[in-house]
Parts: C-alpha cells; sequence; structure tokens
C-alpha cells in the first residue's frame, strides 16, 4: 500500500468502527499501521497448510458429573 | 541490622528464630519505601493498615508456637493490573479509576498471603502494559535505581525498581512480551516468566489474553524459586491456567547442571544485541562451560507474530476506550492501540494460525537441548524520553525495540528465569540474560540460574539512593 492509501484505509476503518478521525491522529496512527503492514507481509508469505487450525484459545467446559 | 537488604528466605527464617519480628521487618520496609521512593517512582498505593494486620497476624502466630509458612512476614507488592481487595485495578490508567474497587485479592496474592507475605503496596506500570519502559505520563516515570536518569525497563518497572531498590524482596508483574524479563534485566534483579498457562491470572487486568503470563521479581534465586512455588495451583475458574499439578522446583535446585545439554542462542539473539549483550551471554557460557551454538527457529517470525496479536488483541480491548475516552490515553501508546484495533481480521488469525507451526518447531528444538541462554534485552537501560536506539548498526525505536529479544521466546510459551549480570563495559549498569528452558520445565532453567549464581557470575549489587 502506498501512503496514501494506507491513509485512506485507517481514515475509512476508523470511522467504520467508530474511532475518532481527526487529521493529526490519523497521520500518526497511519505511520504505527504502516509499519505493521511490512511487517504482515513477512507473514504472509509463510506457507500454513488448509487444515492447519489458530492456537488454541477455546476449550468448551466439561459438564460436572 | 539493616532488615531491608535481607532476602526473602533470610526475612522469613529471621522471623521464625525470633532474630526479630514480622512487625519490625514491615517497619523496616516501609521506612524505605519512605526514603526511597520520590527518587524512583516505583509505588503507585500503599496498603498499610492491611500490611500491619497481617504482619501482626504472623508475630501473634510464632508466639502461639504454630509452625510458620515458607514466606511467613515477607514484604511484597505487587503491579497495578493485579486486583487488590477494596483497591480500584489500575492498569497503569486513569481511564480506570472509575472502576468500582476490586470484591477480593487476585489468586496470586491469596497464594502469597495463604504462604504468609504481606502485601504492602501496588506498582508503577506502562499504561494497560502496553510499553516496555514504565514513562507514564499519568503517574511519572519510574526510574532506574542504579540511575534514576534511566528507564527501569516495563511494562512492569515498578516491580523491578521496588526489588532493585530494596523497597520490598519479592514483586509480582505480569509479561506478554518481555514486561518482567525487560525491567528485570535493567534493574539488576531475577525475574521469572513461567511457562504460558502455568500460573492462574485470575484477578488481574488483561492485555493480550493468548500471550499474558504472570510471574515474578526477587532480589535472590531462593526467594523466587520459593515464591514461585507458593504461587502454583491448578484453578479451574481461569480458563487460561493449564496445570493439573503443582511442580515445585525447590527440590531440584541444588542439582547442579551435570547432564544438561545447554546452549548459547546466536543469529537473531546475536544481531540484536549490543556489545555488552553479547558480553553478559559469553560470560556465563564460559562460567558453564558452555560452547554450543543454537539457532532458534524463525525468531523473526515469531516476533512478528506476537507483535500482530498484541496490537489486535489489545486495539480490541480497549475500544471502547478509544471511542471514548481516548484523550485520556497514555500519549505514548494510544495510537499504538488505535493501528491494533484497525488490523485486518486476516493478519491475526495467520499470526494464530503460524503460532502452531512456530510451537511445534520450538518444542522440536528442545528434543535436543534442556536449556538456551541469550540476552535479555539488546542494551542496557536508555536514559527516560530516548527515542531511537543504535543497535548494530541498525537504527530502531527505542521503546518496541527494548522487547527484541524477549518476544519470541514468549510466544513460544517457554519458560524463562531472567539473571542479573553486569557487563565490564557499563558503569554500574545491569544487563541480565534469560535462561531458557522448554514449556513445563522451571526446574531446569532454575538449575541453571543456581550454579550461576553460585559461581558468583549473577547477582544483585547495592543502590545508593
Amino acid at each position: 500500500m502506498t501512503d496514501e492509501q494506507v491513509l485512506q484505509f485507517v481514515q475509512t476503518s476508523a470511522l467504520a468502527l467508530g474511532l475518532p478521525a481527526d487529521e493529526a491522529r490519523i497521520a500518526r496512527v497511519a505511520a504505527h499501521f504502516k509499519r505493521t503492514e511490512a511487517m504482515a507481509q513477512f507473514l504472509d508469505h509463510v506457507n500454513c497448510p488448509t487444515d492447519l487450525e489458530i492456537a488454541e484459545i477455546y476449550c468448551p467446559k466439561q459438564i460436572a458429573p | 541490622m539493616s532488615l531491608h537488604n535481607l532476602s526473602s528466605v533470610d526475612i522469613a527464617q529471621g522471623i521464625s528464630k525470633g532474630s526479630f519480628s514480622a512487625s519490625e521487618v514491615l517497619q523496616s520496609s516501609l521506612d524505605r519505601i519512605e526514603a526511597t521512593d520520590k527518587k524512583v517512582n516505583a509505588f503507585t498505593a500503599k496498603h498499610v493498615d492491611r500490611a500491619i494486620q497481617k504482619a501482626q497476624s504472623i508475630d501473634a502466630l510464632r508466639a502461639s508456637g504454630a509452625s510458620l509458612p515458607p514466606l511467613a512476614g515477607v514484604p511484597f507488592a505487587v503491579k497495578n493490573l493485579f486486583d487488590v481487595q477494596g483497591q480500584v485495578t489500575l492498569a497503569g490508567s486513569i481511564v480506570n479509576r472509575d472502576h468500582a474497587p476490586a470484591k477480593q485479592d487476585a489468586f496470586l496474592i491469596q497464594q502469597m498471603t495463604a504462604a504468609g507475605a504481606v502485601l504492602v503496596g501496588s506498582l508503577n506500570m506502562d499504561e494497560f502494559a502496553y510499553g516496555f519502559t514504565t514513562e507514564n505520563t499519568h503517574y511519572g516515570p519510574c526510574r532506574n535505581p542504579h540511575d534514576t536518569t534511566r528507564i527501569s525497563g516495563g511494562s512492569s518497572g515498578g516491580s523491578g525498581t521496588a526489588v532493585a531498590a530494596h523497597q520490598v524482596p519479592l514483586t509480582l508483574g505480569s509479561d506478554t512480551n518481555g514486561s518482567i524479563r525487560v525491567p528485570a534485566s535493567l534493574c539488576g534483579v531475577w525475574g521469572l516468566k513461567p511457562t504460558f498457562g502455568r500460573l492462574s491470572r485470575r484477578g488481574t487486568f488483561p492485555f493480550v489474553n493468548s500471550i499474558d503470563h504472570l510471574g515474578g521479581f526477587a532480589n535472590s534465586l531462593d526467594g523466587l524459586a520459593t515464591m514461585y512455588d507458593v504461587m502454583q495451583s491448578p484453578d479451574a475458574l481461569d480458563p487460561g491456567c493449564h496445570v493439573k499439578k503443582i511442580e515445585p522446583v525447590l527440590p531440584s535446585l541444588q542439582q547442579g547442571t551435570q547432564g544438561l545439554r545447554i546452549g548459547v542462542l546466536n543469529g537473531f539473539f546475536e544481531d540484536n544485541a549490543s556489545p555488552q549483550a553479547r558480553e553478559v551471554v559469553a560470560t556465563a557460557a564460559k562460567a558453564l562451560g558452555v560452547h554450543a551454538q543454537v539457532e532458534w527457529p524463525d525468531a523473526t517470525l515469531g516476533r512478528i507474530a506476537a507483535f500482530i496479536i498484541t496490537a489486535s488483541e489489545g486495539g480490541a480491548l480497549h475500544l471502547d476506550n478509544l471511542r471514548h475516552r481516548i484523550e485520556e490515553m497514555e500519549p505514548l501508546s494510544v495510537d499504538r492501540f488505535m493501528s491494533g484495533a484497525l488490523q485486518p481480521a486476516a493478519w491475526y488469525i495467520k499470526a494464530q494460525r503460524f503460532r502452531r507451526i512456530y510451537r511445534d518447531k520450538v518444542n522440536a528444538l528442545f528434543q535436543n537441548w534442556d536449556v538456551l541462554l541469550a540476552p535479555a534485552t539488546p542494551v542496557s537501560a536508555p536514559v527516560i524520553g530516548t527515542d531511537w536506539l543504535e543497535i548494530q548498526g541498525q537504527t530502531l525505536p527505542s521503546r518496541a525495540a527494548m522487547g527484541l529479544l524477549t518476544q519470541p521466546i514468549s510466544f513460544a510459551g517457554c519458560p524463562v528465569v531472567a539473571a542479573p549480570m553486569w557487563p565490564s563495559l557499563n558503569d554500574d549498569l545491569p544487563l541480565g540474560i534469560q535462561i531458557i528452558s522448554a514449556p513445563w520445565r522451571e526446574d531446569l532453567a532454575f538449575r541453571v540460574a543456581k550454579q550461576l549464581e553460585t559461581l558468583g557470575v549473577c547477582h544483585l549489587k547495592k543502590v545508593e539512593l
């Protein structure tokens, strides 16, 4: 994404989530977002087999006997 | 005798023998806090009344002739994200001030108290644990006792500082990406981040549910081991607590390192380490007679995945604060929280799927090794307000870079003892190492730590405040 595209994405997403979207804050958040986007691209190249599930979070509670 | 310099083991033994009372130990701790905290800013609250009551109950127990529990009369303090009955859990913020006071103590405080320890206060931290420096804008920066112009590390900065400043011998903290190991390294004290899922997190304010760990700091390794053993317990009420039984480390602490396969992490852990950080690892390896170099699998990707999950879960957790109270949030982290809240779900899910591959690779590594050594921080404590660091020719944002070497380890859930060390080039500023073992094998990391303590390689230094 170009700087302009990142800025636009941050602005639109902020609106969608009901977050403040003043110009100065959007610019600062966009700078962070761009750094994360660059990192996410490295991860995107990792080949994950279709049946690879996410790491465990949820565990059903056992019914007491 | 200066009671505030004693280890928790010496305190418990002294009270048991009648050399001094729990009330005297408590008063010494409170006096020390009064004398030093204006300089280091570790405490955000003192719980004097309950501490006096608890110390008196320990003294009464001894007077009755009953046997005393292992931490009887030992003062301790907690990062202010732990619930303390009757107090508001701040988690380093001002927005949480509106919350109701906690109805009961956090589970680990209950465990410590049952073991006789005396809670004296709550400690400074980065807001909502999102930081490695404890430069808290609301409550002021926590200052490093070895040089008060420098950071104490974070996010459990108050917990590291309170031990290093001899205010209390034991503290509790939390560690998502390095928040125990970083301040332990920069403050020159012992720290423990146990296996993910080992200790119950019930009654603490979360940051990143899928990576948060709780642990502790101590001025002696024996104290750290005792504290860890008394805090262990299955807890059916915490879905993140995976243990079924207690596995104490004290019985094997003195077994030495014979037969253990120990290596030094290279690659990522050398490339992102200053000469001082490399020096302390080399010193520890030499003392242990270790020569093997070991490569940690996918360290860069592990750090990236941890970073993405942290930002995403943290941002989602604070969405309401971001919507309605953003101006009251920490200026040093609020934009990162907001950026995290906006991350596409695909990034988060990929990171969580990768974590499963990563876990298997790390577990495979530990088929061949028992304990691995690495620096805990790339550098020693920077001056408060430092924005950028130079590490091996790279210019990196200081506040994120302090967790470079801890993040890949905690993402795999491995237990780590952070051991205090003192590089020769450093003008008495500490820089610790990570002693890392396979998940659920805290005992092995503790054995290596004990050997390094016995050899005089890892130790605390007194501070002048």
